[in-house]
């Protein structure tokens, strides 16, 4: 059980803060 | 007293329930550190006997099976008259079921039957100075509570669906398959199924192991169909918070939360929902969480582990195209 702050994505444009999400969930073996 | 660890499995029409493999784990890891070993139950119609054998390559050292007409769609009363009998006959000490909407039933059940307790919807077990410790949710999910059953035998637990990792199965693994007759007659048996009715399309939510869930930000069903490409994309479930449910656009059956469907997936990412502590309460316990939202303020973002504060409008398409470049 988790109780924290999320790392909000920060990015120029939202296409890129999805690229940046989606390689981060794919390093944490979720997808 | 057995040092042998009973798990029973669920299962319809022939199909097991991935809760009741975890729970194998569990107990296999258990009896691992008491030099013990696992029984699993398996009684159903004819045709379950292969999960004996599936149950024994995922860790059970022997097999009770039943396989007779009373017992081919689940109910109450044959399952726990036959399950207690097996486990006052091998004095049995300790029981994990799966806490799937059948295990719940029959966790309390059992527990009236044999006059013990039982400690639901656990996420973690343990064992302390020789006392099996299990860790569970309350309070909507906001406090972990530790529960033992000091004296009562068998102790009877369910685990939460997906708390606890499925082991790999090893089909060179062998045991002993012990056939068992139920203890009640079909006139016996109050209860009667009449039928199934079947939920149309999409992944099964407690099943899935990914989670697209859309809320109140989607604005109306028409807001859904973004939410729900990213799902098929992913090949996950498509959950809703009761914003949305209660809004009348999407069924009740999506429902995430305190008054929907407990998850625990390994990803469960939340489109437009701020985070009620009633939506936490089914869906904190999930491995990673990814909330988008436009309000930075939403409780979701002090829950989720990563952020994209946006238009969902702009972003859940964003992640859909990323993720058909990414995944092919």
């Amino acid at each position: 059980v988790r109780e924290g702050e999320a790392e909000i994505i920060e990015a120029e444009t939202v296409e890129q803060a999805a690229t940046i999400l989606v390689d981060k969930l794919l390093a944490e073996k979720v997808i | 007293v057995s040092n042998e660890l009973f798990v029973w499995i669920e299962q319809f029409e022939g199909q097991p329930a991935g809760a009741s493999w975890e729970a194998i784990g569990a107990a296999r890891r258990l009896a691992d550190e008491l030099g013990g070993g696992v029984a699993a139950c398996v009684f159903g119609g004819e045709g379950v006997e292969p999960l004996a054998q599936e149950a024994i390559s995922y860790g059970a050292d022997r097999v009770f099976l039943a396989e007779d007409a009373t017992l081919v769609d689940f109910r109450v009363e044959p399952q726990v008259a036959l399950l207690a009998k097996v486990l006052r006959e091998a004095e049995a000490d300790v029981v994990l079921i799966g806490a799937t909407f059948r295990g719940r039933e029959l966790g309390p059940a059992l527990a009236v039957e044999l006059d013990t307790g039982c400690i639901a919807d656990c996420t973690a077990l343990e064992l302390k100075d020789g006392q099996l410790t299990a860790t569970r949710p309350i309070y909507a999910g906001k406090l972990l509570s530790r529960c033992v059953i000091p004296e009562r035998r068998p102790q009877i637990f369910t685990n939460r669906v997906r708390a606890f990792p499925k082991p790999t199965p090893d089909a060179a693994r062998s045991g002993e398959v012990v056939r068992v007759e139920p203890v009640l007659a079909e006139e016996d048996v109050a209860v009667k199924v009449a039928g199934f009715q079947e939920t149309v399309g999409g992944v099964s939510l407690a099943d899935a192991s990914i989670i697209v869930s859309g809320g109140r930000g989607v604005g109306g069903p028409e807001g859904f169909e973004p939410v729900g490409e990213l799902a098929r994309v992913l090949g996950a479930a498509l959950g809703a918070s009761r914003a949305a449910v209660d809004a009348g656009w999407v069924p009740y059956e999506h429902q995430v939360g305190q008054t929907g469907k407990t998850v625990s997936p390994d990803l469960y990412i939340a489109a437009g929902i701020s985070g009620a502590i009633q939506h936490q309460a089914g869906m904190r316990t999930s491995k990673v969480i990814v909330a988008v939202n436009k309000d930075p303020e939403a409780p979701i973002f002090k829950l989720a582990h990563y952020g994209i504060v946006d238009d969902l409008f702009k972003a859940v398409p964003a992640l859909t195209e990323a993720l058909k470049e990414k995944l092919g």
